[in-house]
C-alpha cells in the first residue's frame, strides 16, 4: 500500500530524526533505512530529504560533520542533538494522539 | 538530465553560494552512490533525485540570504558601510570631549550588535568567501558613500552651508591609502570573479583553477580547491584531456 504524498510530506523530518535516533547516518544510507523498515511505503523523490536535513541542522535538532568513505568521497553524516531528541519524544506524543483519535473516527465506520 | 546540470540547477536556487560547494558534495556522492548499489545509470540515479529546481528552493529556505539575493551579502556590507562614513565626522567630534567620547563607544557598539544580529538572521556562516564578500561590498558602500557626500559638499561650499563643519576629515586620507583600498576592492572582485563565477561559466572557458590538486569526483565533474578556501567546479564537456591529466595525478 502507498502512501499519498501530502500524508507524508509533513512527516518526513520526524522519520528523519527517528532514524538518527539510533545511529549517525548520511543521505543515502537514511533513505535506504526508511525504505526497509517501511516495506516501501514511504516512497518519494530521494532528493527531497536534503531540504529538510538541512532545516533540521538550521534548527538544531541535527548536527553534521564530513566523513571520508572509503572511496576517498566526502560523506556528510547527520547526528542526532538534545533539541532533536526532545522534538522526537513531543512527535512522539502528538502522532500518538493523532492516530487515537484517528482510529476512533475511522475504526467506528 | 546530467549530473552537472543537476547540480547547477540545484545551486541556481540557493543564494547562499558559501553552501553550494558542500551541497554539490552532498548531492553528487547520493547519486554517485544510488549507481554503484543499485546499478542505475547517471540519468537514472539523477531522475530519482526529483525536480532539482524544488530541492534548491527549499534548500535556500534554510540559508536565507539577506534580500533573498545571491549578492546579499555585498550589498548589505555596501549598505552598512554608508551610515559609518555619513556618521564619521559626527563621530569625530563627538569623540572630542568628554562625554562624546562614550557616546562615541556606545554607537559604536551599537551599530556593531546591529551588524552582528543581521548576520545571525541570516543564516550567514562566516566562511572566508563571505568576508571577502562583504569586504568588496562594503569598499564599494564606503567608495559611493564618500563620492556621493564629496559632490554634495562640493555643491554646498558653493553658497550653502556644508554637509557638516568636519567633512574635511573624510578627504584627509592620504592617497596612498586611497589607492591601496582600491587594489584591495579590485582584489576582492577579482578574488570573487575566480571563484565562483569563471569556474562554472562556460563564457570564461569554465576553467580558472587557480591552484591545483585535484580531487576526481565523478566521471561528469572534477573539482578543484582553490584560494578562496572553495572549489571551483569544472565541467568534463570540454576538457576531457584535462580532466585525464588530474585524474592520472
Amino acid at each position: 500500500m502507498k502512501i499519498g504524498k501530502e500524508l507524508i510530506k509533513g512527516s518526513i523530518p520526524t522519520l528523519l530524526i527517528a532514524q538518527l535516533s539510533n545511529e549517525d547516518m548520511y543521505g543515502y544510507q537514511l533513505i535506504q533505512r526508511l525504505k526497509l523498515v517501511s516495506d516501501g511505503a514511504f516512497d518519494f523523490k530521494e532528493g527531497t530529504i536534503y531540504p529538510i536535513l538541512h532545516a533540521l541542522e538550521k534548527a538544531g535538532e541535527v548536527e553534521a560533520y564530513w566523513q571520508d568513505s572509503a572511496d576517498g568521497r566526502r560523506r556528510k553524516y547527520y547526528k542526532i542533538t538534545e533539541t532533536g531528541r526532545a522534538m522526537l519524544t513531543d512527535k512522539r506524543r502528538e502522532w500518538e494522539t493523532y492516530s487515537e483519535a484517528m482510529w476512533k473516527i475511522l475504526g467506528g465506520a | 538530465m546530467t549530473l552537472y546540470d543537476f547540480l547547477e540547477e540545484v545551486c541556481r536556487h540557493v543564494k547562499y553560494r558559501s553552501i553550494h560547494n558542500d551541497i554539490r558534495d552532498e548531492l553528487s556522492s547520493h547519486i554517485y552512490e544510488i549507481k554503484e548499489s543499485e546499478g542505475f545509470t547517471t540519468e537514472q540515479a539523477v531522475a530519482m533525485m526529483g525536480d532539482p529546481a524544488e530541492i534548491g528552493k527549499n534548500i535556500n529556505k534554510a540559508y536565507r540570504m539577506p534580500f533573498n539575493c545571491r549578492y546579499g551579502i555585498e550589498i548589505w556590507a555596501a549598505a552598512a558601510a554608508a551610515p559609518l562614513c555619513l556618521a564619521y565626522p559626527f563621530l569625530k567630534a563627538l569623540s572630542d570631549t568628554n562625554i562624546g567620547f562614550a557616546a562615541m563607544l556606545i554607537i559604536i557598539a551599537a551599530y556593531g550588535s546591529l551588524c552582528g544580529f543581521i548576520i545571525r538572521r541570516s543564516n550567514v556562516r562566516l566562511t572566508l568567501r563571505d568576508i571577502l564578500s562583504a569586504a568588496a561590498g562594503g569598499l564599494c558602500g564606503t567608495l559611493i558613500t564618500l563620492a556621493a557626500v564629496y559632490v554634495a559638499s562640493l555643491l554646498f561650499t558653493k553658497g550653502v552651508y556644508p554637509y557638516c563643519q568636519n567633512v574635511r576629515i573624510l578627504f584627509g586620507i592620504k592617497l596612498t591609502a586611497v589607492i591601496f583600498a582600491v587594489i584591495m576592492m579590485m582584489w576582492s572582485v577579482f578574488v570573487y570573479f575566480c571563484s565562483c563565477k569563471a569556474a562554472s561559466n562556460k563564457r570564461f572557458g569554465g576553467h580558472v583553477p587557480i591552484n591545483g590538486g585535484a580531487v576526481v569526483y565523478d566521471d561528469d565533474i572534477i573539482v578543484v580547491p582553490n584560494i578562496t578556501g572553495g572549489a571551483a567546479w569544472i565541467y568534463n564537456g570540454k576538457y576531457s584531456d584535462e580532466l585525464r591529466k588530474l585524474k592520472n595525478r
